[in-house]
């Protein structure tokens, strides 16, 4: 026996626990779903971030499981073949999947990781990684037409947005989640559904581009809690277009913390004699604009990394990689002295910066595709992984590729209205709690 | 793009035509080819993004941080 009720999920990309609390009192609808559900903290999975979490979140499996390990994936072990994930990366095993083979409608809008969109039993509009608007990012293809006389041209991100133009960014996230709020206003109002989700990619940005001036004070200090202020307003609004009474749940994949810096992965590792290059750049220059020109000398070097919110550490294996040097009977030994180096890694002045360093095999319930030999968090995520070359230092106070105000926390939200939990979650078990709330059984029986 | 004919037996075409709704489909057409370029992304045989978009979209991710 199916239960017939209906469950909307609203999630809020990067949305803090912390600053939540703090913000709550200024926001009455979130507020009250608060006070008549529950709001408990939600783990998310390793590493932290867009690409694999909320996937991971619907999946029910973590990054391992799912073989796909950030927003880029290693497709072979030559040096240059990370390729943007896709919806094609991950199996059709979410709950929209499930739920369809149920019978049951879902409304999908904005998830990360839906591009290129699948045929589901509803309506899909796809996440963030959808190239433009004329790409076909829908499902079915004739609700991109009736997107476009519903809301005009709909913005799945903000453009452009490492840039000192804060006005331009605050005007631009205000708008994209306006849209997409309009959206599924008009599509959860009109349409038939069970299951929906709506996932909005402007907190986060909102977070990385204004967290320090909403502590700190500054021009922009007010711009982050206005935002939420906003989100609140359109979050009311879409709940009074869908049936009272339903399941309600707000979660986000990640939680935020502020940017102390970044930590030149790749120059340390010079520096400690695990990656040697032919050329030192004269100028900052990306490590794989230095593996495409040649000038890795990959016959002496054990290891090198890539950046982002967090450094994924890879050993030249020989046998594995096409010119590797750690033979394959020390591989364990080298990893693990690696490992070993970067949790004592110190800053400029000789401070331990605090890194933590994870073994995929230890972390992961399976360890499909294929991994990262390491994963890295610079200062526990306190500081980003710089994967550049040329800096002549390994730390550095802000970020190679612009303004930054946030990285990644473990601890994302799980608000419930009527309450499901009343302690904290891991992020795979909204998955089963999705499944369960429609009577059908999760991967965890 | 140009387009050509293939045959599927009735059973098949007849349990998606009297599903369409269920399947989210407009047309028998629309589901079909979108199982067959799912099946061949999959595959690698077709890629989910060109080289253009795939270019430009590294730039939007490096640009957002998440990658470098």
């Amino acid at each position: 026996m199916v239960f017939v009720g209906r469950l909307l999920l609203i999630g809020l990309d990067c949305a803090d626990p912390e600053l939540l609390r703090e913000l709550l009192p200024e926001l009455p609808v979130l507020r009250g779903l608060v006070e008549e559900g529950s709001f408990v903290r939600l783990r998310s999975i390793d590493p932290p971030i867009t690409i694999p979490a909320w996937m991971c979140m619907f999946t029910g499996r973590d990054p391992g499981e799912l073989g796909v390990y950030g927003f880029r994936n290693r497709r072979d072990y030559s040096y240059d073949s990370l390729r943007v994930v896709s919806a094609t990366d991950f199996p059709r095993e979410a709950v929209w999947d499930r739920l369809g083979g149920a019978g049951l409608r879902s409304i999908l809008i904005g998830i990360p990781g839906t591009y290129p969109p699948r045929p589901i039993h509803g309506l899909l509009v796809s996440g963030f990684l959808a190239p433009n608007p004329s790409t076909q990012y829908t499902y079915p293809p004739s609700l991109r037409e009736r997107i476009r006389d519903l809301v005009g041209t709909y913005l799945f991100d903000v453009r452009g947005f490492r840039t000192h133009d804060k006005h331009r960014v605050l005007r631009e996230a205000l708008e994209m989640t306006q849209r997409r709020f309009r959206l599924a206003v008009e599509l959860l109002g009109n349409e038939a559904w069970d299951f929906a989700a709506v996932v909005e990619i402007g907190t986060d940005r909102i977070h990385h581009a204004f967290w320090a001036q909403h502590f700190e004070g500054g021009p922009f200090q007010d711009a982050l809690r206005d935002y939420y202020c906003f989100l609140d307003t359109c979050i009311g609004e879409l709940l009074e277009a869908v049936p009272r009474g339903i399941q309600i749940l707000v979660v986000s994949d990640h939680g935020a913390q502020g940017l102390e810096g970044g930590i030149a992965i790749n120059e340390w590792l010079l520096q400690e004699g695990y990656l040697t290059l032919k050329t030192y750049p004269k100028t900052p220059t990306r490590i794989g604009d230095l593996i495409r020109k040649g000038l890795v000398d990959w016959r002496r070097t054990l290891a090198w990394g890539e950046g982002g919110h967090y450094a994924r550490i890879f050993l030249n294996v020989k046998g594995r990689e096409p010119r590797g040097a750690v033979p394959q009977g020390k591989y364990d030994t080298v990893r693990r002295e690696l490992a070993s180096a970067l949790e004592g890694m110190v800053d400029g002045e000789g401070n331990p910066l605090g890194n933590r360093v994870l073994f995929p095999e230890e972390i992961y319930r399976e360890v499909r595709g294929i991994p990262p030999d390491l994963i890295v968090y610079p200062g526990n995520l306190r500081f980003r992984s710089l994967g550049s070359v040329g800096w002549g230092k390994i730390t550095l106070p802000g970020n190679d590729t612009g303004p930054d105000d946030a990285n990644h926390s473990h601890w994302g939200i799980f608000i419930s209205s009527p309450p499901l939990a009343d302690s904290d979650l891991g992020i795979t078990q909204v998955h089963d709690i999705i499944l369960g709330y429609f009577g059908l059984e999760g991967r965890n029986g | 793009m140009g387009k050509r004919e293939l045959l599927i037996p009735e059973e098949i075409y007849r349990a998606i035509a009297d599903n369409l709704s269920r399947l989210g489909a407009s047309s028998v057409e629309e589901f079909v080819v979108y199982l067959l370029t799912d099946e061949l992304r999959r595959q690698g045989i077709l890629r989910a993004y060109g080289p253009e978009e795939e270019k430009a979209l590294e730039e939007h991710l490096r640009d957002l941080g998440y990658t470098d």
